[in-house]
């Protein structure tokens, strides 16, 4: 009986919302009761689980990750009792979920639904072994974005995964059901594709969801994910909303992880939020000390250099008015701009070096030396203190000679205002 | 607004130049005013000056459109505002009392300035606590910020500070 039906075409029942369960292993025996149990949990966690509709296709893109749709058999089974537990409930919570869904906030969830609407797709094509509906073409589109949205994911579901295995039924309800943003389509979409499978039982399961538009097909589904994912299962989050948003907001810190990797240099290989923070710090601190130890060296050899301004104004004016204007034209004026500038400058600096003679810049290195040395401590306590940084600045420079600083401001606050358009 | 913050193809170029070209005019700023001999008072005053000419350069490239530029211009000039009170307040030595007064109305409007309230704990700020508590000292004006936007003003910071670092070797 388990083994007539397929995995994939239970997934279509579910609409988006089936994700086939890892520990397909698992006796149901329990599961049912569980099932039964978590059906009754729904009409308390009810506005809480309505809520947290857009969860649904989160539970599809982790169903075609796992992909290990070994024991897929004894779904439509499992399924029915849910669907018939489910009708009852869901009918109650027919209008909540929009509530709910808006008060998650739609920008959250219409991300997610639209990351996860390709997801029932591949779902389908991880699933539909034995059948596949059109899902194939998606497939090989989906992989890449739902190995990218699995990995903020994961985040959450290894939570679950670690500690809770088989039970919590109802929170894998909620946090499943919170997930995904039900869009008709979607499960108008698994819907259809699941029918042609054929099978009865999950037809009739999966008609009443397209019915609902998937909202009722969320609860149900997730009903049954309660027996089939224990391995997904979540820890239940303090309420729905707040998991949904939590999501979202994982996913968008990973994507500028992501932008963080390419910007920091070697970490490529790097996998994993905790190394890759440590990298980020690493590397802003060391910039930090590299601003630090080349102003201390400009500073020492600051009162021989004579800055090639003329030339480096010019070409900076010319370039700035590149800058804003232009792209590509400028982009390829201001590198031969650049090269230029970099002359300039480094034959200012050359001639400033050249200026001062042996004798001084031996004296400079050994001041350098030594002030590196005592700079070396404060740099070494605070580096990680930005604010204590300027502040040991600050004290050191109160000692009164000229507010120099005052004078770069009021160069630079000119430049500030014009650099706001 | 010349850009959003994720366009920055175009203006990493557009920023190192208009780096350069501040950062030199602020050191030659030093340099005119500033008649030093070598002793370790001035080397490392001067040192200070000019790390804060650079990172002002910097910031003030970025303009305001980032929070961690606005946070260093902030504290850049708030420390300038009370270095200058505190110069005047050394060399004039008027009525102190009436001076203090005005001194301390001053630092209480610089100090009132917080532009982020503390937010509320929401989503584990800390995921990884002490990384991002580190990330957020690292990175001026990350104090209050949430993850997500940490991520992006560190990211914007880093590229700045690199840009700004290979400009400073040009300038070396």
């Amino acid at each position: 009986n388990n083994a007539t039906t397929s995995p994939s075409s239970l997934g279509f029942r579910l609409g988006n919302v089936f994700v086939p369960p890892r520990n397909l292993d698992m006796c149901w025996g329990p599961m049912d009761s569980a099932v039964k149990r978590g059906g009754m949990l729904f009409p308390p966690a009810g506005s809480a689980v309505l809520s947290q509709f857009p969860a649904d296709s989160g539970f599809i893109e982790r169903a075609a990750r796992l992909s290990s749709f070994s024991g897929g058999g004894g779904y439509e089974d499992v399924i029915n009792p849910f669907g018939n537990v489910h009708e009852s409930s869901l009918s109650a919570y027919r209008n909540r979920p929009q509530e709910g869904f808006l008060g998650n906030g739609l920008k959250a969830a219409s991300g997610e639904g639209s990351k996860e609407m390709p997801l029932p797709v591949d779902c389908v094509s991880d699933d539909g072994r034995q059948s596949k509906q059109g899902g194939s073409s998606f497939s090989g589109n989906i992989l890449p974005g739902e190995a990218e949205f699995s990995g903020g994911d994961y985040e959450n579901s290894n939570e679950g995964l670690v500690s809770k295995k088989r039970r919590s039924d109802q929170d894998t309800e909620y946090n499943q059901v919170k997930r995904s943003p039900q869009t008709p389509s979607e499960v108008t979409k698994n819907n259809n594709e699941g029918q042609p499978k054929g099978e009865n039982n999950p037809n009739s399961v999966a008609n009443k969801p397209s019915g609902k538009h998937g909202k009722q097909a969320s609860p149900s589904s997730d009903a049954q994910k309660e027996e089939y994912i224990h391995v997904r299962a979540r820890r239940g989050q303090a309420t729905n909303s707040h998991s949904l948003a939590e999501r979202v907001r994982r996913e968008k810190i990973s994507e500028r992880m992501k932008f963080l990797q390419d910007l920091v240099p070697g970490c490529s290989k790097v996998t994993g939020k905790a190394v890759m923070l440590d990298e980020i710090i690493n590397y802003v601190q060391s910039l930090q000390r590299q601003v630090e130890f080349l102003s201390m060296k400009l500073a020492t050899v600051n009162p021989r250099m004579d800055f090639n301004l003329e030339g480096l104004m010019a070409k900076d004016a010319i370039e700035s008015r590149l800058g804003p204007s232009g792209s590509l034209g400028a982009d390829m004026a201001m590198p031969y701009a650049l090269n230029q500038s970099q002359m300039a400058i480094m034959q200012g600096g050359i001639s400033g070096v050249g200026r001062s003679s042996d004798a001084d810049s031996r004296t400079f290195t050994s001041h350098l030396m030594s002030i590196s040395g005592g700079f070396k401590d404060p740099a070494s306590q605070v580096p990680s203190t930005w604010d204590d940084e300027f502040h040991n600045i600050f004290q050191m420079g109160l000692n009164p000679t000229t507010p120099i600083s005052n004078q770069n401001l009021g160069s630079t606050p000119p430049d500030h205002l014009k650099a706001e358009p | 607004m010349s850009s959003s913050p994720q366009t920055t193809s175009t203006n990493s170029a557009y920023l190192t130049n208009q780096f350069a070209h501040r950062f030199v005019r602020a050191l030659n700023n030093l340099n005119h005013t500033k008649t030093s001999s070598h002793g370790h008072n001035q080397i490392s005053r001067r040192t200070s000056r000019v790390k804060i000419a650079a990172y002002t350069a910097m910031a003030s490239v970025v303009g305001s459109r980032r929070a961690w530029s606005r946070a260093v211009l902030w504290k850049i000039r708030k420390r300038s505002r009370i270095r200058s009170l505190l110069l005047r307040m050394n060399r004039k030595r008027v009525d102190h009392k009436i001076f203090n007064c005005h001194h301390h109305s001053k630092v209480m409007s610089l100090k009132r300035r917080n532009p982020n309230p503390k937010r509320q704990y929401y989503f584990n700020p800390f995921r990884n606590s002490s990384q991002e508590s580190k990330l957020r000292k690292l990175v001026p004006g990350a104090q209050t910020m949430d993850s997500w936007c940490l991520m992006g003003e560190t990211a914007d910071y880093i590229k700045c500070l690199a840009a700004q670092g290979n400009n400073r070797k040009e300038v070396q």
